[in-house]
């Protein structure tokens, strides 16, 4: 796989009011992400996996080391709109993103930065808003979408700039159930259909499982990095990183304990069901 | 939503309002302020009322919107109005203790309140009927001579709608700390004015906070599409100026013409 995004021995701290930098918020961080990825980044609250995700975009350029994007090098001034229209970013409140009350106008936002023709814009709109299922909504205020349709109308903000690479910080963190299915659906369509790289920052152990790979961030570190497979099989592995592994895991990890043989291990309902039962029946044929 | 309506917030829509230019907009309410203000006599404000009626309706939105999003700042007009009619000179009506209502306090503050009501309505329509990307552009139309002073015309006309935008979103965040703060037993209620603004300093401080906090991550959102200087802006939007509003101009200046007239010649 070609990679898209390179961070060499990238550390960062911010600069203090009085001109020194102290405190590493990312420190020593080499990290590969290849075109067409799904990577999901987790790890405890202040570990800097937000920090890290403004470094995709040239929002933040480290202190040391360096970000490339598809080539680019993140310091380089005078190429930054490149960058960002190669990589978009989408936060976790879609209130602090969307700039217009109309929904088509907010999603023109970027394409109108970039000072685009207007009917190559209506295209590029219709396009995001199509690919997110937003299109019967393009006239609507933008206060009148549930927090799953804003937060969609941010991603088609995003997806009209055309980006190769779309970086998501818990995006669906304040949403509710159903808001947070669309999200992910949404998600995994542009991932799997459309053949863009996705990472995605998240605390919940589902919307992992969903990812080709998981980087572990510790203390403004790469603590590890492996398959949601490869997480998902120790009970340890969870707790080693402060993460909390979910129901599913847990019960399948006290049946092992109990001296139960478990082929595999993973997050999935369905998955998890087939264990079970597999299962039920090997203890029903030693019966 | 729409039952908790805000002064300066966008309604989608297809009235004849809603089709007009927001420059020729812009500059309607500019001279309807203008003759808001020289409205002096009777006539003439029966003239800036019956207009102002005509404009509320064409923008297809209901008196009940107007009155919601206006409320507070209607009822703070009317106070001070009934304030004003117990100052006045001339013959006295009405007489109790040291307040005297007079026909000439009657006449100042029916005055001041049809002027006033009109302006904020007035606003209000041509808010309602204008996307904040449109007024965006109106505005910076308007402030273009600025730029020659090395003013960024663009900036400011972004701030102000982006501002605009914020309005019911802070109003909701207001509403939110209180409710968090009366369930941590705070009295917000209290008679005493000085208890009561004690009260609400908890409210203003995480209010500030959650805006700072807001303001910054709307920064990186705006930068994470682009936003700059450098490059031109484009619009998905086409202006262009149309018999509708020149049609509009006319009716505005018919206004401007009539009120005068009322003023200086009956």
């Amino acid at each position: 796989m070609e990679d898209f995004i390179l961070f060499n021995d990238v550390s960062f701290s911010p600069i203090s009011e009085y001109g020194d930098n102290k405190i590493d918020i990312l420190k020593n961080i080499n990290l590969k992400i290849g075109k067409g990825e799904f990577i999901s980044l987790v790890g405890k609250n202040g570990c800097g996996k937000s920090t890290l995700s403004k470094h995709f975009n040239a929002v933040l350029v480290p202190s040391k080391g360096e970000v490339i994007v598809g080539g680019i090098n993140t310091k380089c001034e005078q190429r930054v709109f490149d960058i960002r229209q190669k990589v978009g970013l989408v936060m976790q409140n879609p209130d602090n993103q969307i700039i217009s009350s109309v929904v088509e106008e907010d999603v023109a936002f970027g394409l109108e930065n970039l000072g685009i023709d207007r009917h190559i814009m209506r295209e590029s709109i219709d396009r995001a808003l199509r690919c997110v299922g937003m299109y019967e909504y393009r006239g609507s205020p933008t206060y009148a979408l549930s927090g799953g349709q804003k937060q969609r109308v941010a991603i088609a903000g995003i997806l009209a700039m055309n980006p190769e690479c779309i970086v998501l910080d818990e995006p669906t963190s304040m949403l509710d159930p159903s808001g947070k299915e669309e999200v992910l659906e949404t998600i995994v369509k542009l991932n799997k259909q459309f053949g863009r790289t996705v990472v995605l920052i998240t605390h919940d152990m589902y919307e992992l499982s969903l990812s080709d790979r998981v980087i572990i961030m510790d203390r403004g570190s790469i603590a590890s990095e492996m398959t949601p497979e490869e997480l998902f099989q120790s009970e340890c592995l969870f707790n080693d990183y402060g993460l909390l592994p979910p129901s599913s895991i847990k019960l399948l990890c006290n049946l092992e304990k109990q001296g139960y043989k478990i082929k595999s291990k993973f997050p999935d309902t369905k998955l998890c069901t087939k264990e079970i039962l597999s299962l039920l029946e090997e203890v029903k044929c030693q019966h | 939503m729409m039952g908790n309506m805000y002064l300066g917030q966008y309604i989608p829509g297809n009235s004849l309002l809603h089709k007009l230019d927001p420059r020729i907009k812009l500059l309607s309410s500019i001279i309807f302020m203008i003759i808001s203000f020289i409205s002096g006599n009777l006539f003439s404000l029966f003239i800036l009322v019956l207009s102002v009626m005509l404009i509320v309706i064409f923008s297809g939105t209901s008196f009940k919107v107007y009155f919601q999003s206006t409320k507070y700042i209607l009822f703070f007009i009317l106070l001070s109005c009934i304030f004003n009619a117990f100052y006045g000179y001339g013959e006295a009506i009405f007489k109790f203790w040291i307040f005297t209502v007079t026909f000439d306090s009657i006449k100042n503050s029916v005055v001041i309140i049809l002027r006033i009501a009109s302006l904020l309505f007035v606003s209000s329509s041509v808010m309602f009927t204008t996307s904040p990307n449109d007024m965006s552009f109106a505005i910076e139309t308007f402030m273009k001579p600025l730029s020659i002073f090395k003013i960024n015309v663009q900036d400011i006309a972004t701030m102000i709608t982006i501002s605009l935008k914020f309005v019911p979103i802070i109003f909701e965040e207001t509403n939110k700390i209180i409710d968090a703060q009366r369930s941590r037993g705070a009295d917000l209620d209290d008679k005493n004015i000085i208890k009561k603004v004690k009260a609400y300093i908890p409210v203003i401080f995480p209010l500030f906070f959650l805006s700072f906090k807001r303001a910054s991550d709307l920064a990186v959102a705006m930068e994470s599409r682009c936003y700059n200087d450098i490059i031109k802006r484009t619009s998905i939007r086409e202006f262009k100026i149309g018999i509708l509003d020149i049609l509009c101009l006319v009716y505005i200046i018919v206004i401007l013409i009539g009120v005068i007239y009322c003023n200086y010649l009956i």
